[in-house]
């Protein structure tokens, strides 16, 4: 369960490690700018290109991040299982928003556009030490 | 590895106090942001002290208020607190940057590493510019700090209606939390509130300036109306002054004080009827240059129209140089009144006449106008007769057409009346008898006199007795006598009577 102390692991301050692997069973870690927090139990990954990931998770529900709290520099481990994806609602805006706010500031609006938010479902949360 | 204890259960009692300080800090800001919106409706200082508060409270450095354009698009700063550059008017184009998607999708926005995010925006632009041809827009210079890491900002909303946002921001990672959103929601509220306010003052002030200026407006109305009227009036009497000449006055007045309806309507009256005509015109015509005929023809018609008006006559018509008048409508001064004004008419329109000829024979013109004149009293209608577009105020019947007659048996210079006008005149105007006539519609003969003038009242009254005693009337009027042999004798026998003892 997502509490008070994992709040700014998820604020997009560190990058996140994914990890998934495929049907065949060959593994793969990406690098990703944020993991968004939706519900205690649930997180959110943004979907804009379609990568080894979205693959994978395509074969093989399941997956494993990492998120850092920046402040002390410590580590959580967290379980998941993709669960669906929105392509529309309030997730969905806030994280098109802010991507676009972003991307409007840099001179590049609607360059990047959010094609849908993927939505796991927590099945553990970790602290790494 | 596992983590003990958490801190968050070690300080809960710290973190209550921490909690109930925060909350009274929010009360207290909410109380003065209040407090301020009831003393003035200028939204300008009020925002300034919503930020200023902020700052007090909160340590929030770097805040704005902006307000939505008139055109929406694009939100102007209204008022900042904690900026070098005071940035006051500086736009953002909606849908740009954190501020202005905001704005656009009119949802609350916190920011909490933009720096880093940036960073990586950045590098995609480099990217993009080095291997794709696609030509990317410049990079907007918006008001903030230069070198922001965490912004909150929250849209200010009037029944649904984007006014204005809401934005603090932070040089550090991730400052606000979601109690800052929060406090900035109620602010943002109160701001919109506080600029309802505003707008509806303002309304007011510019319904009161209105009202004012339609108020200015109508009085300039209303005076222009005063001014339209008078013209409108002076045109109008213009207009019916020269309508009166086609009119006789009793009828124009009648008409213009409303007692005589331009509607088709008639009624039947006895009128004493007057026709004159000039003997011997169409010859003259021949004769004269028409200046002179009409001029001639003007003075005529003219002292002839005097002398009719003088007399109280309504005059019907000219037809080219014959007369008709007519007496007993629309005023009537009783049958008598109006027959003897009728005669004594025609008997000074003959005298003026003399006048004309010799004016006239002055300027070498003899035997010019000689008129021929005829009376007849008798029942007509009179009315309005015509189309509903064109009516003739006039007079119709066997009364007209017999004084048509008369006029036509009439020697020049006379005047031949019928009997009936004839009784009702004998008292007032000597008359001579004359041949009767026989009129087409008329079975009888009409007997006819011809006037010869006004009887001296005077003389009259002197030469007559009216005595009346028991036993003896006597009533002697020698102009009224036709058989003097007759009266010589009746009275003889009545001296002879009274002579002779009893």
């Amino acid at each position: 369960m997502i509490t008070d102390q994992h709040f700014s692991a998820l604020q997009g301050m560190f990058p996140s490690w994914i990890t998934t692997c495929s049907a065949a069973g060959e593994p793969n870690t990406s690098v990703i700018s944020q993991i968004w927090y939706v519900d205690e139990n649930h997180v959110a990954l943004s979907n804009q290109f379609f990568n080894k990931t979205k693959r994978n998770i395509a074969e093989n529900p399941f997956a494993y991040a990492s998120i850092i709290n920046p402040s002390t520099l410590g580590m959580f481990n967290l379980e998941l299982e993709f669960h669906h994806t929105e392509a529309e609602g309030d997730l969905f805006d806030e994280m098109e928003m802010k991507l676009e706010a972003i991307a409007s500031m840099s001179g590049m609006s609607g360059i990047f556009r959010l094609l849908g938010a993927d939505v796991y479902k927590l099945t553990s949360i970790k602290t790494f030490r | 590895m596992y983590q003990k204890m958490t801190n968050s259960e070690k300080n809960q009692p710290d973190k209550t106090i921490q909690l109930l300080e925060r909350k009274t800090k929010e009360v207290d800001i909410i109380q003065q942001v209040s407090a301020e919106i009831n003393k003035t409706l200028d939204l300008a200082v009020i925002g300034k002290s919503m930020l200023l508060a902020m700052d007090e409270y909160f340590g929030f450095q770097h805040s704005m208020i902006l307000l939505m354009d008139n055109e929406n698009q694009s939100l102007s700063v209204l008022s900042t607190h904690g900026y070098d550059d005071k940035g006051i008017g500086a736009k953002v184009p909606v849908g740009m940057g954190v501020i202005g998607m905001v704005a656009k999708r009119k949802k609350l926005m916190r920011m909490a590493n933009m720096g880093m995010q940036r960073s990586y925006m950045q590098a995609i632009r480099q990217q993009v510019t080095e291997t794709d041809e696609t030509i990317l827009q410049e990079e907007e210079d918006l008001p903030g700090l230069p070198d922001v890491e965490s912004q909150v900002a929250i849209p200010m909303l009037l029944e649904e209606e984007l006014v204005g946002v809401f934005s603090f921001e932070s040089k550090q990672v991730n400052i606000f939390d979601k109690a800052d959103e929060f406090l900035i929601g109620i602010l943002a509220n109160q701001a919109a509130s506080a600029l309802q306010n505003a707008r509806l003052f303002q309304l007011e002030q510019q319904r009161l300036s209105e009202l004012n200026q339609a108020h200015s407006d109508l009085a300039d109305l209303n005076a222009n109306l005063e001014k339209k009227v008078e013209e409108r009036t002076a045109e109008l009497v213009s207009l019916s002054t020269k309508l009166a000449k086609y009119f006789s006055p009793q009828v124009y007045d009648s008409i213009f004080s409303g007692e005589l309806d331009v509607t088709i309507q008639t009624r039947r009256k006895p009128l004493t009827v007057f026709f004159s005509d000039l003997q011997g015109f169409t010859e003259l015509t021949e004769r004269l240059e028409p200046e002179v005929l009409t001029e001639m023809l003007t003075q005529y018609l003219t002292e002839m129209s005097n002398i009719a008006i003088r007399w109280g006559g309504t005059i019907d018509k000219f037809i080219g140089d014959a007369i008709m008048v007519f007496f007993g409508d629309p005023v009537s001064r009783g049958q008598h009144e109006d027959a003897i004004a009728c005669v004594s008419m025609a008997l000074e329109m003959l005298d003026k006449l003399e006048g004309i000829r010799h004016h006239w024979r002055d300027r070498g013109l003899a035997s010019t106008l000689n008129a021929r004149m005829g009376i007849h009293t008798g029942a007509c209608t009179v009315g309005n007769f015509g189309s509903e577009d064109r009516l003739d105020y006039t007079i119709i019947g066997r009364g007209v057409n017999l004084a048509s007659r008369l006029e036509s048996n009439s020697e020049p210079n006379k005047i031949l009346i019928s009997e009936d006008t004839y009784l009702l005149i004998k008292s007032h105007i000597i008359c001579e008898k004359r041949e009767p006539i026989l009129v087409k519609g008329i079975s009888y003969p009409v007997q006819t006199y011809e006037v010869v003038s006004l009887i001296d009242q005077d003389a009259r009254k002197a030469r007559s007795i009216e005595k009346s005693m028991p036993g003896l009337s006597l009533s002697f009027d020698p102009s009224e006598l036709e058989d003097n042999d007759t009266a010589i004798k009746l009275v003889a026998d009545v001296m002879k009577r009274l002579t002779a003892p009893k």
